[in-house]
């Protein structure tokens, strides 16, 4: 709870610096250092490809960069960047499933290939199947698993990411986690 | 169905602590919450000069994006209205061109008759003044001269005999010659 708050301060500091055209260039730098490799992560698992990944990233911070004078301190600062980077994610795969003229599950199979042919995956053969199975999940289904099992997001801080209930999400996780339950046992 | 679609949802929100969807995967709980995902050497030092720098290129660029943002909003109905002005001039330019005649009455209509009198006149130059006058001197040539073989070609018996009436020919003599 302490750690919440310490970090709750310290982003309270760098909107100060960011608001200030002195600092504004130096307080944005230290927003893009702390914040890439979370942003990062999840955008990867949504998208799976390295370099798909990095022009989602690059697109989430830009658009924080236009953004963050009129961020209002109601919510915390990560939570809405978790929100821009799942809807800059759900943008690009909506891009991507428009330019190759294919149904969203034949997008989620080209993705799965991709994984599997991705230099940039170290997981062995069981990993490789969880991914599979992630992938098969809806889209909310897939959000909502990445945050809770790998990023061990709180259900009430993904709530106010995603806009949702707490009950929905819980929901959203137990279909999720039999769905793939499932996928594992048939393969 | 129903009353068991109603439950769950009770159970999670009332058992937040204890309640974990886990406990019942246990082929899930066996692989390894690792991140099987890797990312090029330095890639995570890079990133945030990478994104200064097209964030800098952003600002800078700002007034030219907003007025092609703009264009590009306006762009489609530019167009469509192109399309409606283009389609529109070329039916008005058919209809105009199917009836230049009454165009062209409508506007004599305007014109008073006084004028066009004095137009007439001073376009008189325009026409052989000569050719005429030679074709009214020399009017004999023109119209036929053999008009008494015309009148016996055409003429009956009691026009023969006043032929003969007033000339003094004998019709015996004509008979004695022949």
């Amino acid at each position: 709870m302490a750690a919440e708050e310490d970090e709750a301060a310290a982003d309270a500091a760098l909107l100060k610096q960011f608001r200030n055209p002195d600092t504004r260039n130096l307080a944005f730098h230290q927003l893009v250092t702390k914040y890439q490799k979370r942003i990062y992560w999840q955008v990867r698992r949504i998208v799976i490809d390295h370099e798909d990944a990095n022009d989602v990233v690059q697109n989430v911070f830009i658009k924080v960069w236009k953004n963050l004078d009129n961020f209002k301190e109601s919510s915390r600062l990560y939570t809405w960047l978790y929100r821009i980077a799942v809807n800059e994610s759900l943008t690009f795969l909506k891009q991507k499933k428009l330019n190759m003229f294919v149904s969203f599950e034949k997008v989620e199979f080209a993705l799965s290939r991709k994984l599997r042919d991705s230099s940039y995956f170290k997981g062995d053969e069981v990993e490789k199947k969880l991914q599979d199975a992630i992938l098969r999940l809806p889209e909310k289904q897939r959000i909502v698993f990445n945050l809770k099992y790998f990023e061990e997001m709180k259900y009430e801080e993904m709530a106010e990411a995603l806009d949702t209930s707490v009950g929905a999400l819980k929901a959203s996780f137990h279909h999720a986690v039999k769905k793939i339950e499932e996928f594992l046992r048939k393969n | 169905m129903t009353g068991k679609r109603n439950i769950e949802p009770e159970k999670s929100n009332t058992d937040t602590d204890r309640w974990n969807p886990l406990d019942d995967a246990p082929l899930l709980r066996t692989i390894p919450k690792s991140n099987p995902f890797t990312v090029p050497e330095g890639y995570f030092d890079n990133l945030p000069s990478q994104i200064m720098a097209q964030c800098r290129e952003n600002t800078k660029r700002m007034p030219s994006v907003n007025y092609n943002r703009a264009f590009l909003l306006f762009k489609p109905q530019s167009i469509f209205a192109v399309l409606i002005a283009v389609i529109a001039l070329s039916v008005y330019l058919r209809r105009e061109g199917n009836k230049p005649l009454e165009k062209y009455e409508s506007i004599a209509a305007t014109i008073p008759d006084s004028v066009l009198m004095a137009s007439v006149q001073n376009n008189i130059a325009y026409v052989d003044v000569s050719a005429l006058e030679n074709m009214v001197n020399n009017q004999d040539e023109v119209l036929p001269v053999n008009i008494p073989d015309a009148d016996i070609q055409d003429s009956s018996g009691g026009q023969i005999i006043n032929y003969l009436i007033n000339n003094n020919i004998d019709a015996s003599d004509i008979e004695k010659e022949l």
